[in-house]
């Protein structure tokens, strides 16, 4: 009976353990570069299907260049967000190391924070012209359409 | 240990609501903090069915026979793998087994988005904790396994014997994991619906998720037909039978949505058609379940009258209506300017075979619900037998088998006709010899198997085909050795070569299907000991009819010996009808597989004293192509479903792709087939 109701009582802690957490410690915000990274993922895999789709001649050559340029151009808005939200944040930890400053990681938060706001003001929501799907900043192609949205055609 | 289970129960019940009204705030913009409240209660209900399960899993073991759950499905002589196994051999286990699950998959599929697509998460926990609160209400209220008896008995009724066979292990639990893991792209679905972020992501984070719940139900499916094989004695292994429709029609439509996904992702077409169809997979799953488990129709799995029908059928009828809703309110978004590709294209083929799967599983839905509506609006009992889906089905199965004989030949958009007919000729030449070697050896009698044969040979072809481009354009592409190009076109494109095996293997058995169909030989005879029946080519004697005594049951074993036609030994099966300590009984079929046809030898009667047996002797042809079928199919539906690596490195596609017209006159002569330029 004591073990039933020891049971019962840890499984009621670790319940709301789990239900009260988020209000207490928010979780930390990785969200921006986690996405990121995930469509990075996301589009290589696309490529290498897009890839073996003309390979093996089941897409005519001029939509194989325009799905993939698309795919390239999401490939380097991806990698522009890794940049941006992962890069700093290592170079700038090496001199934290070597001599430690009470006001750097503030400033460094804030900057941090900064950029992430930056990046997601750059991706809120914006139209295609020609078939009006979702765009974010840096395609320079419509993923749904492939129409070009001004930039210059990739070459890689 | 069952008090604990209980209050594990209720536990559940408050986080998994929790997680719904605290979901649909944060949903609505409460705050980051209120979303994650609401995901941490749907950990926390994954946390307390698994200590329910685990209660469960402990009174079965410890065969704590004051739980009534225990006493109806356990025994003193038990093994321990069919005590652990009788889990889910009860509606309270099975529906507590359930519930586990979906709450399982939802932590797993919170934890993998934990950082990602953060947008859809509320509206993810929201539906998948409808649905854990739903199963949990119906363990708690309407089939609870931790129900104690007021008098404890001595001993258990012990497991039906027919539950008792390796099958218990696979075929249940695949099946509920199949239809639990429906419930992840059901949910993302209805969020992507709500959230009006109605583009392909949620296509693409859910395919893993529907990859893995076809796999599991096609194993559910496909162990449970060789379950009733080898266990019913009846010499078959479908039979049309409302629960076995049940788990076929959420399959069908799960297979339709795999193949039309393909087109929304390629093309961003089919949007409508691809919620709808992800919300019918789902509904049918639980309508499946209301069909089985309200005693509204018969059947093998009799799970008995329960007053949980009205629950179940209401809960379907949510699930289609406000996803009816959801669609309906986004049409305007949903539809698209993308111009579908011309009649003779791959969207086109696509389109077909949804058709064709949508069209079957129509037939079958009708068909087992028909004697509930006739039995409702004319009063009437009415039955739907096998032959009414045999008759509607096979011929769209065989048009389905010429799509996937054509299909792979076909490009995007619009094929080139040119170079089509000349990659049809070696399929058409080999599917044509198929078919009329098939006809000439069966002397024109089956027209319909040389039908199925020639147009499965035509279709393994261009899968072959298949392969073997895509083979080589590995080693052209990226200059990789045999083994190497071999094996990174099942590892870097899962599905584009995993679907061609599964092609593979569901050709093969079909045409097993088909010849065991046509050349299936069955006899009834009463026979001596020494004396012998025919059947087939085949001569049976029985050689011994003796008896076996073990604690759990009476057995008495027939012995045959077996005859070919040209005289030839061909050794003996042991065909068997046991009675258990409870009063029931049991056939144990004794088979002779091989690669022609199986002996299945079922004895249904005997009279010790007079050294007589009653016999049921099927000869199968080609029984065996249907699990080898089977294995090829699961084979290719794990490698499609495989997780892709994380962190792939990009290097490989952005230096090494396929070599372009423009950039390389000289290498024209090289460029890949049937590319138009």
């Amino acid at each position: 009976m004591i073990g039933v109701g020891m049971g019962a009582f840890l499984l009621v802690l670790a319940v709301a353990y789990l239900v009260g957490r988020p209000f207490l410690l928010p979780a930390a915000d990785d969200a921006v570069a986690a996405q990121a990274r995930e469509d990075r993922d996301r589009v290589v895999a696309q490529l290498r299907d897009l890839d073996m789709e003309f390979a093996t001649a089941k897409l005519a050559e001029d939509e194989y260049r325009t799905q993939r340029a698309s795919r390239i151009a999401e490939l380097d808005a991806a990698d522009a967000v890794i940049a941006e939200v992962e890069l700093p944040l290592d170079e700038l930890e090496q001199p934290l190391d070597d001599e430690p400053n009470e006001t750097a990681p503030e400033s460094l938060d804030a900057a941090i924070e900064e950029r992430i706001a930056a990046r997601r003001r750059a991706m809120s929501r914006a139209d295609c012209p020609q078939c009006g799907d979702e765009i974010q900043a840096g395609d320079r192609f419509c993923r749904s359409c492939g129409a070009s949205l001004g930039g210059d055609e990739v070459n890689r | 240990m069952a008090n604990l289970g209980s209050f594990a129960l209720l536990v559940a019940l408050v986080a998994s609501l929790w997680s719904v009204i605290v979901g649909v705030a944060g949903a609505r913009g409460a705050g980051e903090d209120v979303v994650r409240s609401a995901e941490g209660a749907l950990k926390g209900s994954a946390l307390a069915l698994t200590v329910a399960g685990a209660c469960l899993f402990g009174l079965l073991l410890a065969k704590d026979f004051s739980v009534e759950y225990v006493t109806e499905y356990t025994s003193r002589s038990l093994s321990v793998f069919y005590t652990l196994g009788a889990f889910w051999a009860g509606q309270a286990g099975s529906l507590l087994l359930w519930g586990w699950m979906v709450a399982l998959a939802g932590a797993l599929v919170l934890r993998q988005n934990r950082d990602t697509n953060r947008e859809l998460m509320p509206w993810v926990t929201v539906v998948v904790g409808i649905t854990v609160a739903f199963f949990v209400v119906l363990v708690q209220f309407y089939a609870n396994p931790f129900q104690r008896l007021d008098v404890v008995p001595t001993d258990g009724q012990g497991l039906n014997p027919l539950l008792q066979n390796y099958g218990q292990w696979i075929h249940p639990v695949t099946l509920y994991l199949g239809f639990v893991g429906l419930t992840i792209p059901f949910a993302f679905a209805i969020s992507a619906l709500i959230t009006g972020r109605l583009n392909d992501r949620w296509i693409r984070l859910v395919r893993k998720w529907t990859m893995w719940s076809w796999v599991l139900l096609t194993a559910g499916i496909l162990f449970g037909a060789r379950w009733a094989y080898v266990e019913l004695g009846w010499g078959g292994y479908w039979a049309w039978d409302p629960v076995e429709n049940a788990s076929l029609m959420p399959w069908l439509i799960a297979t339709a949505y795999l193949h039309s996904v393909v087109v929304q992702e390629k093309r961003g077409l089919m949007r409508v058609w691809n919620v709808s169809l992800i919300t019918m997979a789902f509904g049918l799953s639980i309508f499946g379940t209301f069909l089985t488990r309200s005693g509204i129709v018969s059947s093998v799995h009799a799970f008995g009258q329960s007053a949980m029908g009205p629950l179940l059928l209401g809960f379907t009828a949510a699930i289609v209506l406000i996803s009816t809703a959801l669609i309906v309110w986004q049409l305007p978004d949903l539809r698209r300017t993308g111009r579908f590709g011309a009649i003779v294209s791959r969207e086109s083929a696509f389109l077909l075979t949804n058709v064709l799967l949508v069209g079957i599983a129509a037939v079958v839905v009708w068909g087992s619900i028909y004697p509930v509506v006739a039995q409702a609006v004319r009063g009437v009992k009415a039955s739907v037998g096998p032959e009414f889906f045999q008759a509607i089905v096979t011929p769209i199965a065989v048009l389905l088998i010429a799509v996937v004989g054509i299909c792979p030949l076909l490009a995007w958009r619009h094929a080139n006709l040119k170079h089509l007919r000349r990659n049809f000729t070696a399929p058409v030449a080999v599917g044509a010899i198929a078919f009329g070697s098939t006809l000439a050896v069966s002397r024109g009698s089956h027209l319909g198997v040389a039908i199925v044969v020639g147009l499965g040979a035509l279709a393994l072809t261009t899968v072959v085909e298949e392969l073997r481009r895509g083979f080589r354009a590995r080693r052209d592409v990226h200059g990789e050795s045999r083994v190497r190009a071999a094996r990174n076109l099942f590892a870097l494109t899962p599905r584009r070569y995993g679907g061609p095996l599964i092609h593979a293997g569901v050709i093969v058995l079909l045409a097993g299907i088909a010849f065991n169909i046509a050349y299936k030989q069955e006899a009834r005879d009463t026979v001596v000991v020494g004396g012998s029946t025919k059947v087939g080519g085949y001569t049976l004697t029985l050689r011994d009819l003796t008896t076996e005594q073990s604690a759990a049951k009476f057995a008495v074993v027939g012995v045959f010996g077996i005859r070919g036609s040209d005289g030839a030994d061909l050794g003996t099966i042991r065909a068997e009808q046991a009675m258990f300590q409870n009063d029931q009984q049991e056939t144990e079929v004794g088979i002779r597989a091989s690669l022609g046809a199986d002996l299945y030898v079922a004895m249904n009667g005997f009279d010790l004293n007079k050294h007589i047996a009653n016999v049921d002797v099927f000869v199968e042809p080609a029984i065996l192509w249907i699990w080898v079928g089977m294995g090829i199919v699961l084979v290719g539906g794990v490698i499609a479903a495989w997780p892709r690596r994380a962190n792939m490195q990009a290097r490989e596609v952005l230096d090494e792709r396929p070599r372009l017209t423009k950039e390389a006159p000289a290498e024209r002569a090289r460029q890949p087939e049937g590319v138009s330029s």
